[in-house]
């Protein structure tokens, strides 16, 4: 009934529904993106005044020595923290959601509820809790590889240029890899048992199965999960500031968007914060999330057909 | 019916791992998501020496200690910090569900102008990552002089949790059967009685719902806490583990101590709605 | 030949029985349908014997080979299912060649018998098609193709037409038939509509609560009924049933009485005479079915000739001759009357 007639004039009472929300988002949340946009258009000028300088700071963060480096290396981080998480969390998850939607799977509550477990938890304490178990101090993880005759092979993973990052990257799949398991498991679960029972009339194994009838339609939710671990790699920070500090060390091998954004905003050591430059970071990272968006929208999205069953 | 249910569980799997090795892959992937999370906290229990001398040892009658727990009780507030986080999430679901609730009706029952593009402007920040807006947000909160309050925090968190929330309520309340709001207008019922005394009570299977997935990144936050309210006397329980295991990374007892203190409250409340929060994620309430 | 044997075939789901213990023979060529109330067994049953379902107790022979072990694609069935399980992501083609690209025919051959089949089910322009693009009815005919191409032994179809609309129902009902007399492959049908039972078998079993009722040609059914179950399931309106004790026939052996409501007529000279007052007339053009109040407060349905007189709150008497009453003993089993 109130279909239509409303439509006409604008019902107080949807305006009094819709206020708090609105205003609470907008205020906190659109405002400010847009705002930190406008700021990133500006720089101080000797006397503390902000002037307006365009796409000045842009130009600057890709190009100026001082930054471009820390920068590129930022980008280049994150994108292999990204890239070990396609590679190693989602093959994961897609393997254990497999496994949990087996047909007759004793214990399957335990195991999810496990698993799940690390992804409930601060990344802060995953953080600390990974330092100490690879801190060569305390010596658990030498420990352990002894009993597996890999001793030898102990490294501190943590502390070297050259490894830290991948190190940080693993112990970020261990804490997130319940994510694309229980979507993909989801998924998995929406699949009629009547298809797979076609199939296996049709005479299909079940590797065939799963690679030529349930993977394809499960494929939307492959390209869900992946457009959420590029937003979240790409807004990380917690992982790193709290294991490495705001510096990302050793020697920033593991600085990323997050990191550098947070130093670049209230300084670090002799370099005082920078409002604009930090705005001018801060809306880099959201251009580069959105072209992550758009890319997954109008590119995968678009070449994937959703089933309904 | 009762036979379709009992066909599946009948079904032998014979998987080309066969049931041994499904059994102990999963078994193998439990062990090491909970292995770490059980170190640290048996080895919370256990004197600084046991701690070095056997890291894999449970604590026994000599090794058992709660020196760590001491040590951060007695140099950190940790009461104090959990307070501030319970607060910070307690009211900040309650305003994200009703500010959240009301929005999501206003949506999905009112045909009006605009009715579609405010849904995908309340939509962004789903995907959008608010602390991208942090440069704003803190000279936001210093203009408004919230600068170490839990208000600010909670600000913040209403509006990171609101796209989420809205968009979950919207599909629940699109199931809402139309008759009942039909019946009720026929009675001559206004609005916003339907909507507080019909609609938001049946609102009610939902709340676990979007209070797991709104306020579980809520708790676990360390960003906002940093910026926004670093001060001793408004922080929460993840920047005062970071803080304070900073500052005594040397004490292992302690550092061990304040982690258990941190992980425990968070895997109680998991264990009592994990089968909740696993429904919600597989119904399809998230895609 | 792919004649079937079911012996003694038991299915529990630990331990609760739901099979208990049934033999059925089907003939090579034959069309079979099983039918009963929902919950009765029949799909599971159905399942069994497709591989779908383990077979707890018992031995289940197909062509004379046990296959109480094999998988259900070395049993040389195909199964139409009810919801049809087309795969959504494939065309229509593809779900036709699928199943045997797996069984690595080769190309030329799979176009071969796909096109085929499109051509017996009316398919040819189709199958480029998704199974979203399709309507209820072309999904099913998909289906059936699926079938059809693997050429198998025996066509299994579980409940085909229950999600197709009265008109269609009866269309495709038609055409299943007109396939098997063409293909003459052994069938089983499953269904809960005693109407598709009578019209396609060539052998019906009735099924209730897991076990077979009675197994019988669709006339053996209507004709002879071997107890109550059968004789209230098969035929429509259901047959009516009469305290033998209060009839003229009443005898220690005899507990029930049935009789159709097509075999009463309005007559005052017959072996059984029922008389009462008529609560409502349904009037279907061809025939008027008419619901009676014996005296005894028995209820009645008769189906009258279109044209009768009957009105409601008419007292009226029908009658059937004895050739056409069945009689039941105190078990509900079938017996002679004296």
């Amino acid at each position: 009934m109130e279909k239509g007639v409303s439509a006409r004039r604008f019902p107080i009472h949807i305006a009094v529904f819709l206020a708090p929300a609105v205003l609470i988002y907008s205020l906190f949340m659109i405002y400010p993106l847009i705002d930190t946009f406008r700021f990133s258009l500006f720089s101080p000028n000797e006397a503390g005044n902000l002037n307006f300088v365009a796409f000045d700071n842009y130009v600057k963060l890709l190009t100026d020595p001082d930054w471009s480096s820390s920068f590129w290396n930022a980008l280049y981080n994150n994108f292999i923290l990204f890239l070990v998480h396609m590679l190693v969390q989602n093959p994961i998850g897609l393997l254990l959601a497999a496994l949990l939607s087996l047909p007759v799977l004793k214990g399957r509550q335990i195991y999810r509820t496990a698993i799940f477990m690390p992804t409930m938890m601060s990344v802060v304490i995953i953080g600390f809790i990974w330092q100490l178990i690879l801190n060569p101090l305390w010596g658990v993880a030498e420990t352990l590889m002894w009993h597996v005759g890999l001793d030898a092979f102990f490294y501190p993973w943590l502390g070297d240029e050259a490894t830290a990052l991948i190190t940080l990257s693993l112990i970020s799949v261990w804490q997130w890899v319940g994510i694309p398991m229980m979507l993909i498991y989801a998924a998995l679960l929406g699949i009629p048992e009547d298809l797979t029972e076609a199939a296996e009339i049709d005479g299909a194994s079940h590797m065939q199965i799963f690679w030529k009838i349930k993977l394809p339609l499960i494929l939307p939710t492959l390209g869900v999960v992946s457009v959420l671990t590029f937003v979240a790699n790409f807004n990380a920070f917690d992982l790193i500031y709290a294991v490495k500090g705001a510096l990302a060390g050793p020697n920033f091998s593991t600085d990323i968007m997050g990191t550098l954004f947070y130093r670049v905003f209230f300084g670090f050591q002799l370099q005082i914060g920078d409002a604009s430059m930090g705005a001018t970071v801060a809306t880099t990272m959201f251009l580069i999330i959105l072209v992550g968006i758009l890319f997954y929208l109008f590119v995968i999205q678009r070449r994937m057909q959703r089933y309904t069953f | 019916m009762h036979m379709s249910i009992l066909t599946s569980a009948s079904r032998k799997i014979n998987k080309p791992l066969g049931k041994l090795g499904v059994h102990t892959i999963l078994l193998c992937y439990m062990i090491i998501a909970l292995w770490p999370i059980f170190l640290v906290i048996s080895n919370a229990f256990k004197s600084r020496k046991a701690i070095f001398r056997d890291p894999m040892a449970l604590p026994d009658v000599d090794s058992f200690s709660i020196v760590g727990f001491e040590k951060v009780l007695a140099r950190s507030n940790f009461d104090l910090y959990f307070l501030n986080s319970f607060t910070v999430m307690t009211v900040s679901l309650a305003i994200t569900l009703v500010a959240g609730a009301m929005a999501a009706w206003a949506l999905s029952e009112y045909k009006f102008r605009g009715n579609t593009l405010l849904g995908l402007y309340l939509a962004i920040g789903i995907m959008v990552p608010i602390r991208l807006g942090s440069v704003s947000i803190l000279k936001l909160i210093v203009d408004l002089d919230l600068t170490n309050t839990l208000t600010a925090l909670i600000l913040v968190y209403v509006a990171q949790s609101l796209p989420l929330t809205i968009f979950i309520l919207n599909e629940f309340m699109s199931q809402i059967p139309k008759d009942l709001k039909e019946a009720a207008r026929c009675d001559g019922v206004s609005e916003y009685r339907i909507f507080f005394q019909i609609i938001l009570p049946l609102t009610r299977p939902a709340i676990a719902t979007v209070g797991i997935f709104t306020m579980v990144p809520v708790w676990n936050d360390l960003w906002f806490p940093l910026i926004l309210a670093p001060g001793e006397s408004t922080r929460t329980v993840t920047l005062g583990v970071q803080q304070f295991v900073g500052q005594y990374v040397t004490d292992w007892n302690a550092v061990l101590a304040s982690l258990t203190l941190a992980i425990i409250p968070i895997m109680i409340v998991y264990l009592i709605f994990s089968r909740q929060l696993i429904r919600g994620i597989t119904s399809g309430a998230v895609k | 030949m792919a004649n079937i044997k079911l012996d003694a075939i038991q299915k529990s789901y630990g331990t609760i029985e739901v099979i208990h213990g049934v033999d059925i023979d089907i003939k090579d060529g034959e069309f079979c349908v099983f039918v009963g109330p929902s919950g009765c067994g029949k799909s599971t049953l159905l399942r069994m014997i497709a591989g779908l379902e383990e077979i707890t107790s018992g031995e289940m022979k197909i062509g004379g080979n046990r296959v109480n072990e094999l998988p259900p694609a070395d049993r040389g069935i195909a199964m139409v299912f009810q919801s049809y399980a087309l795969y959504p992501h494939m065309s229509v083609y593809k779900n036709m060649a699928f199943g045997l690209s797996i069984k690595k025919f080769s190309k030329t051959d799979v176009k071969k018998r796909v096109h085929e089949a499109a051509e017996i089910l009316q398919l040819t322009d189709l199958l480029t098609r998704k199974p979203a693009q399709l309507s209820g009815g072309q999904r099913q005919r998909v289906a059936i193709g699926r079938a059809i191409v693997r050429d198998p032994e025996v066509f299994l179809f579980d409940e085909p037409l229950s999600n197709l609309d009265a008109a269609l129902r009866v269309q495709t009902r038609i055409e299943i038939a007109k396939l098997h007399t063409k293909l003459k492959n052994t069938v089983i049908y499953v269904t809960h509509d005693q109407v598709e039972a009578m019209t396609l078998a060539d052998k019906i079993v009735v099924l209730n609560d897991g076990r077979v009722e009675q197994i019988g040609s669709p006339l053996d059914l209507y004709d002879k009924p071997q107890n109550l179950f059968v004789a209230g399931f098969i035929g429509s309106p259901k047959m009516n049933f009469l305290k033998a004790s209060q009839t003229e026939f009443s005898s220690a052996s005899v507990e029930t009485i049935g009789v159709r409501p097509e075999h009463l007529r309005q007559t005052t000279e017959a072996d059984l005479l029922l008389t009462g007052t008529a609560d409502v007339v349904e009037r279907l053009g061809d025939v008027s079915y008419v619901y009676l109040t014996t005296t005894d407060g028995t209820n009645i349905i008769i189906a009258t000739p279109g044209a009768s007189k009957v009105e409601p709150g008419d007292t009226v008497t029908f009658g059937a001759d004895k050739q056409s009453l069945h009689f039941f003993n105190a078990d509900g089993i079938r017996c002679e009357g004296d």
